[in-house]
């Protein structure tokens, strides 16, 4: 039978179509069939006709559908021999004229939806008429469905609202439903006349990854973005405090280097490489970290006051979230996924979401573990015998002899050695974790509630400790409709640190081997006669802190129709930190005694911030392709308080933590910013079978940190993928493609992370003169400064072959940022140092990224998963208007990467005189900074190795981290000139000697001889560039699963053993402590450790 | 059903659109800053932002008598101290200065120069604050003001002159213009530091009621004493000699006993810097028990007292480790915080008399120029010097101030600079590391690299 189908447009109102799109307009189809009778159209439709006429059953048809909103359905030889109709002038129902127009045949007319008439013969097969909606798992109708009648080729297509109706000859028939990406669904039709289907969505496995991209989810197969992942099973088999460190070496493009061995210590952080080029504010770089929602700090904690010392390099914020609580990471790179969090998306995103519960039965899980870790190198440096050689060879080579203030050849016990390093540094940390979980609930709610306790010992010698307690509370809850859904959680944690004031690293390294005893025959400190400073005495100066911080955040989600919802997401966050440093008389040198008073620096900070986010979201079926559609705003607000006091002359010392007992309080400073942050953001998202993907966004930002007329900024990208493996062509030839994606994107992010109020030109109270609170200059202001912009484009291409055996994903990317904002550092006679402006330097940050994964075995008893992953960073600097007057010519170089150290050319040892010479490039005939080129000091690639090997019960797991670059020398750390009273690493040893010898090491020297100078020129040329590439075993873990049949009878759901190590091993041609930390000069190594440890769950 | 939602879905874009418009984003100025303008609206902040300029010239470094002063890195530059300090993150950095071979990345030579140019920053923006018209500050504040600001600007010139030789004159607050500003020739600097101190005079008072009655801010007399200072430096005798006089013959101060002459507010004072902290830092800088703390005199030094000369015993204290004896200042002695009794002296009479004793010398007035030589040696308890040729009592001058004003603010090694004999004395004592190029000090690194129009200027031999 030939269907006459009639198609019909849909114009769906502009107005409402505007803020969505113009362009696009809804097709859909429909086909009818029918039989029931007569009046089919409403009752009081009239026909007018304007003249009497004879017309034929067409030409009446063509009227009323002229006049009305009906439509016709007939076959086209129907009326053929049906005699002409006669009308009068005049009006006429057009149910009226509708019987008699048909009144000589035998026909039956039926109305359907959408107005159509259908018309047929009578006394054909009896027909049902079938209709219903197609609808996915969460209840979106899906417009373009199609609904065949098994074995005829007959059928339809759902409408814009997913409705189809459907005229089928037999109850025996069988319909079935598809859509692209969903499981097809066959149902025998029966005596039903409404069938509503709910399609469920084919899962590959790239399919059941979900990828939280911030504002919304997307499929791995699905996403146009780069988004890296790890997950609780990858972060829970590392016993670290600090997510950080569970993320290093294990996603391509994310670079994290950890700044020192101390517990709670900072990391380095750097998404797809440096993109501003702010020199000395380790914040300008960091990406933006998002914890359930909430935006959570990046700067550091702590204060310079009190934790300077220990701290060079600040207090992670994130050592304050417990890394097992964490359901997954993601960070965010290229501009399709960043550019949703505009001005803020330049470094990357890193969003971390927090476990939630289980459906099902309530479970009760324990996970306690312990470990032992010592400094994972020490150092081999000088005896006391080659010690006092090369000190008495140097003041020898300068024509001098030990003076009195030599104080190690004059004073001190010639014969004396100490190993400096195992006395200082040698201890061994305990830490001991445990964490209990309750997790439960049903299809409606689910809850999860988990606290910890960990405490960390350190490797200095004495009683510290760094404790951290944190619970997490999560609950969801949907309506049984699933309209309404609600979600909280509160994640706490409190920490309590009592390290030491100083990281004593650097002592133990370069204390002379034959200094004095740490004790005398009393037990008392020894100061030997005032000829040092006791590195102990440091130990006496407490360092107490106590760091607490509550993320909160409530969403509330509303589907006001299926395919439509409205969210509203709040979020708040309170950092608080008090830390204690005090400095008793007892820490100094008796002799001293008279002329120093107890002291006691208190410090606080609180930053507190809340987030209101209302969004709107709607999903559409439509044809073949799917519409996402975000539409959301953001107000954010941040308050930062810090206040730090100095109380001097306390009458005892136990009263030291009591600022009221101080004789004189001092406020050293006090701070009270805001900063203000405002966003209207969108997503259109089309996918088109699957198999196209256009992802656009964009965002609109205001931030306070600028002046006025500077606040307001647009960022946007367009990503776009094609699964080329959907392709039939692919399809049939490439049999081995489970997959294959091709990915690009370009887009604009921003950054404002510079410091708040810098357009405002003001004076800032200081400490009292003649009793006064007196005011000084706050900084420089320039009112002109605005955003920073970066242009980010990816290609990326993901495969997966033989049965997703292997998975590969690469990538290029190439990011440019401009209108550089920076701190612009400027002479001294300027007034002051820096001030924040826009530099009109171009950098692009490149690179190529590479991971893969590999199931070797797949087993039931037996399975072995291997990954790869590899980031091959460059960075360029494009262009620099005028850098050689700027304040930069120092740093950078144009066209070169931006790890650059400008450095002398090195013409090693002169053999005459045994001094390091170096090349006066300019034949100027000194030595300055013109004589200096640009030397490569960063990573030249990094990435990580993991193998997962499960056998029966064993899981084994090892990661190896390894890092190509280039750093500075051991000489560097130490800054101490070799044949100065300090000790040296053992290569110096190699030292020039007597006139003619070639050598690599000068000759030493005990005083500040032109051979000291020239040392210092040393640490400045490219001899102090040494690979500090290395690889680590960072991360080995063996963990048995005792069988279920053991444990049931012991209540247990799942038991399990682990034996973890973490930096068990380290190759590397450094010949510091550690070449990872070796950018911070001399600090605490990483530990080493070993974990032992057991989880239950009953 | 459909255009209630769209309807909705509308209302709510509008809702986003207008709060976007709002001023959410608009913070106030924070709690603990004024604004530039707001400041010199009035008597009492204008007053808190020139004591904020004093208060933070005591706090550390340049005038404060710390290791990181002016006093002590001179003293260790010149013939006067050795450096025995143990601190490990300063001691190398100090050695520098006592072996006279100092390294243009030296952080204290940094600090040194970004301090005094930061304390020349805030006194051109109270200048330029007080200038505004948008300022209220009432005409005898202003005035008041306005003489202070433009006395520390000359002051912090005099010094960096001195140290580095050429260096940028700085009038403005302008960084974008001050970024640039290349070395100005040492007598520019010398003209704008007299002018400054001229204008000064002119409109600052005698006495110190400004400060209630302490001498911890500047008064004409401080302006006269340090221009008194300028013009011996720059060779103008005549003025030399008047500005002196005016001072001397002002009958507000006198030459104090030397149990007094640091304490706060003592009579031979005409500029402290006070400190609502506590004691100045001079005492504790020095004090030692046994070793010696941070540095001890040059033997040279021990050597230049006489015999009978009373600061030796009153100035000068020592202490010993059971084999050698080492000699320290001794004219700070407070060494506890409290209770507060000494004050930071930077500009006391005496040195009037050893200026004008020199100025009048130079111009052959030879019998008044050994009145003011012996009136210091008079309180000294020395005996009178006889009459003496020219070029003698010149010596005899510099001698005088040698064991007069040690280690205070590089007394005797701008004076063996001004006079060229730095050479011959620095050879003496360092016949090893000395080279005359050593007598002025490298400019910072940071200020080379930082500052195009003056990377290429470093001074000769560095």
């Amino acid at each position: 039978m030939k269907i006459n189908l009639t198609i019909r447009l849909f114009y769906i109102r502009k107005w409402l179509l505007i803020p969505i799109m113009r362009t696009f307009i809804f097709l859909f189809c429909t086909s009818i069939f029918s039989f029931t009778p007569n009046n089919v159209c409403s009752q009081n439709v009239r026909i007018i006709v304007s003249e009497d006429t004879l017309l034929s059953v067409n030409e009446v048809f063509d009227i009323i559908d002229r006049q009305t909103d009906y439509k016709f359905l007939y076959h086209a030889d129907l009326f053929k021999n049906v005699p002409k109709v006669r009308l009068k002038k005049g009006t006429i129902l057009a149910n009226r004229l509708l019987q008699l127009s048909l009144a000589s045949g035998n026909f039956s007319n039926v109305l359907t939806k959408n107005n159509t008439i259908v018309i047929k013969p009578k006394g054909q097969q009896v027909q049902r008429l079938i209709s219903g909606t197609v609808s996915d798992n969460l209840g979106v109708p899906m417009s373009g469905a199609t609904v065949i009648i098994k074995g005829t080729g007959t059928g339809t297509t759902t409408d814009f609202n997913g409705n189809y109706s459907l005229a089928v000859p037999d109850a025996q028939n069988v319909l079935i439903f598809s859509f692209l990406g969903f499981a097809n669904q066959e149902i025998i039709v029966g005596n039903k006349t409404t069938i509503n289907v709910t399609l469920k969505e084919e899962l590959s496995k790239l399919d059941e990854v979900t990828i939280n991209a911030g504002y919304y989810t997307v499929s791995e197969r699905e996403r146009t973005g780069n988004i890296s992942k790890i997950e609780a099973h990858t972060i829970e088999k590392q016993p670290v405090a600090n997510p950080l460190a569970a993320m290093q070496g294990r996603m391509t493009g994310v670079q994290i280097t950890q700044n020192t061995g101390v517990a709670g210590g900072n990391y380095k952080v750097l998404i797809r490489g440096q993109n501003s080029l702010r020199l000395f504010d380790a914040n300008a770089n960091h990406p933006l970290y998002i914890v359930d929602g909430v935006p959570f700090s990046s700067s550091s904690l702590g204060f310079a006051e009190t934790s300077g010392q220990i701290y060079t390099q600040g207090i992670s914020p994130l050592t304050m979230i417990n890394p097992n609580v964490i359901a997954s990471i993601e960070v965010l790179k290229d501009a399709d996924a960043t550019a949703i969090y505009g001005s803020r998306g330049a470094n990357g995103v890193v969003l971390i979401t927090t476990k939630k519960g289980n459906q099902g039965k309530t479970t009760f899980d324990v996970n306690f573990y312990s470990s032992l870790g010592k400094i994972s190198n020490t150092m081999a440096v000088l005896n006391t015998e080659q010690y006092l050689e090369m000190r008495h060879e140097g003041l020898t080579n300068d024509g001098s002899t030990p003076q009195p203030s030599d104080y190690d050849l004059t004073q001190w016990d010639q014969n004396r050695h100490t190993n400096w390093q195992e006395k200082l540094i040698g201890g061994t940390a305990e830490t001991n974790n445990i964490q209990m979980t309750f997790s439960g609930g049903d299809a409606t709610t689910n809850f999860l509630m988990s606290g910890s306790h960990r405490n960390e010992t350190s490797v200095f010698p004495g009683d510290y400790k760094d404790n951290r307690t944190t619970a997490l509370l999560k609950v969801n809850h949907a309506s049984e409709d699933k309209r309404i859904s609600l979600s909280g959680s509160a994640h706490y944690s409190s920490k309590n640190t009592n390290l030491p004031t100083i990281d004593l690293t650097s002592l133990a390294v370069t204390l002379p081997p034959n200094a004095p005893e740490l004790y005398t025959a009393e037990g008392e400190l020894n100061w030997e006669n005032s000829t040092w400073t006791n590195p102990l005495s440091f130990l006496n100066r407490g360092y107490t802190a106590k760091s607490n911080t509550l993320i909160g955040n409530a969403s509330f989600n509303y589907y006001v129709t299926k395919s439509f919802d409205a969210k509203v997401d709040v979020g708040y966050t309170i950092l608080s930190y008090k830390a204690i440093a005090k400095t008793p008389k007892s820490s100094f040198n008796p002799a001293l005694e008279q002329s120093v008073i107890n002291s006691t620096y208190f410090s606080s900070r609180e930053e507190t911030s809340w987030v209101f986010e209302p969004q709107l979201h709607w999903k559409k079926y439509l044809g073949k392709g799917k519409i996402n559609l975000l539409i959301g705003a953001s107000f954010q607000s941040q308050g930062s308080t810090g206040l730090a006091q100095l109380g001097r002359g306390f009458s005892n010392e136990h009263l030291m933590e009591d600022i009221k007992s101080a004789s004189n309080v001092y406020v050293t400073s006090n701070s009270d910013t805001q900063y203000r942050y405002q966003a209207l953001f969108g997503r259109f998202n089309y996918n088109y079978k699957g198999t196209y993907l256009l992802n656009v966004t964009g965002r609109r930002d205001g931030s306070s940190r600028f002046g006025a007329g500077k606040r307001w900024a647009n960022f946007g990208a367009v990503g776009a993928a094609w699964v080329f493996s959907n392709e039939k062509v692919i399809k049939s030839k490439w049999h081995f493609l489970d997959y294959g994606k091709l990915r690009a994107s370009y887009g604009i992010t921003g950054n404002d992370k510079i410091g708040d109020y810098g357009y405002l030109d003001s004076y800032t109270s200081s400490s009292t003169y003649l009793g006064v609170n007196t005011l000084i200059p706050a900084r420089l202001s320039n009112p002109l400064f605005a955003w920073e912009e970066n242009k980010k484009f990816e290609l990326g291409m993901s495969l997966s072959v033989c049965k997703n055996a292997l998975n590969v994903e690469a990538n290029y990317y190439s990011n440019t940022s401009s209108n550089q904002l920076v701190g612009i550092t400027l002479p001294g006679a300027a007034g002051f140092t820096s001030v924040n402006g826009n530099l009109p330097a171009t950098l692009r940050n490149s690179g190529y990224e590479l991971a893969a994964t590999s199931t070797l075995i797949n087993k039931a008893n037996f399975g072995w998963i291997a990954s790869l992953n590899l980031t091959i960073p460059q960075s360029k600097l494009l262009a620099f208007p005028n850098i050689e007057s700027s304040t930069y010519d120092y740093f950078y170089e144009i066209g070169k990467p931006l790890e650059l150290r400008k450095v002398y050319t090195s013409e090693g040892v002169d053999p005459s005189t045994g001094i390091y010479q170096f090349k006066d490039t300019d034949s100027s005939g000194t030595l300055d900074i013109k004589d200096r080129k640009g030397v490569l000091v960063g990573q030249d690639f990094y990435g990580g190795f993991s193998n997962n090997i499960q056998y029966k019960g064993f899981q084994f797991d090892i990661h190896v981290q390894f890092v190509k670059q280039h750093g500075n020398a051991i000489e560097n750390s130490i800054s101490s000139v070799p044949g100065f009273s300090s000790n040296q690493p053992t290569h110096v040893l190699n030292r020039w000697q007597s006139i003619g010898e070639d050598s690599s090491v000068q000759r030493f020297t005990g005083n500040f001889s032109p051979a000291a100078i020239a040392f210092y020129n040393w640490m400045s040329s490219e001899s102090s560039i040494v690979d500090t590439s290395f690889l680590r075993f960072k991360n080995i873990s063996l963990t048995y699963t005792f069988s279920e049949f053991l444990v049931q009878d012991l209540g247990l759901k799942s038991a399990k053993l682990f034996v973890r190590g973490t930096n068990i091993f380290t190759l590397t041609s450094y010949k510091g402590l550690d070449p990872e930390t070796s950018s911070s000069g001399m600090v605490l190594p990483p530990l080493k450790s070993i974990t032992t440890g057991i989880a239950l769950t009953f | 059903m459909k255009s209630k939602i769209v309807k909705k879905i509308s209302c709510v874009i509008l809702a986003f659109v207008c709060m976007s418009c709002s001023d959410f984003i608009v913070v106030d100025s924070p709690k603990t800053e004024l604004v530039k303008a707001t400041v010199f609206e009035n008597d009492d902040t204008a007053n808190a932002a020139v004591l904020g300029l004093y208060n933070q010239m005591r706090t550390s470094g340049f005038a404060s008598g710390d290791l990181m002063s002016v006093s002590f890195v001179c003293g260790l530059a010149s013939d006067e101290l050795l450096n025995y300090s143990i601190n490990p993150s300063i001691s190398q950095e100090l050695e520098q200065f006592n072996k006279n071979n100092l390294i243009a990345a030296n952080t204290i030579i940094e600090s040194l120069w970004n301090q005094s140019y930061n304390f020349v920053y805030q006194s051109n923006a109270i200048l330029e604050g007080l200038e505004n018209e948008s300022s209220k500050v009432s005409e005898e504040i202003q005035s008041q003001l306005t003489g202070e600001a433009k006395f520390i600007r000359a002051f912090c010139h005099f010094y960096l002159v001195n140290l580095f030789g050429d260096v940028p004159l700085v009038l403005t607050t302008h960084w974008d213009e001050n970024k640039k500003i290349q070395r100005t020739p040492s007598e520019i600097v010398y003209e704008q530091i007299i002018t400054d101190l001229q204008e000064s005079i002119a409109i600052l008072g005698d006495n110190y009621s400004h400060s209630n009655d302490e001498k911890v801010r500047i008064n004409k007399k401080a302006s006269q004493a340090l221009l008194a200072r300028v013009y011996l430096f720059t060779n103008n005798w005549i003025s030399a000699e008047q500005e002196a006089t005016h001072i001397i013959d002002s009958g507000i101060y006198n030459l104090e006993t030397f149990e007094n002459s640091f304490l706060k507010n003592n009579n031979e004072a005409i500029w402290q810097l006070s400190s609502d902290y506590g004691n100045s830092s001079e005492a504790y800088t020095y004090f030692s028990s046994g070793l010696p703390a941070n540095a001890a005199f040059t033997s040279e030094l021990w050597a230049a007292f006489e015999i009978e000369d009373q600061r030796k015993t009153h100035w000068v204290n020592s202490s010993t480790d059971g084999t050698s004896q080492y000699y320290f200042p001794y004219k700070y002695k407070a060494i506890t915080p409290q209770p507060i009794t000494e004050y930071t002296t930077i500009l006391r009479l005496a040195e009037l008399y050893l200026i004008r004793a020199e100025a009048r010398a130079k111009q052959e007035k030879l019998t008044e120029a050994l009145q003011d030589v012996n009136a210091i040696r008079a309180r000294a308890g020395l005996i009178a010097l006889g009459s003496l040729s020219k070029d003698q009592l010149i010596e005899a001058i510099l001698q005088e101030k040698r064991v007069e004003f040690f280690t205070e603010w590089g007394h005797r090694w701008l004076d063996l600079k001004r006079r060229n004999v730095v050479d011959d004395y620095m050879q003496v004592v360092k016949p090893n590391s000395w080279q005359t190029a050593a007598q002025l000090f490298p400019i910072p690194e940071s200020q080379l690299t930082n500052s195009a129009s003056t990377s290429n200027s470093q001074n000769p031999g560095y």
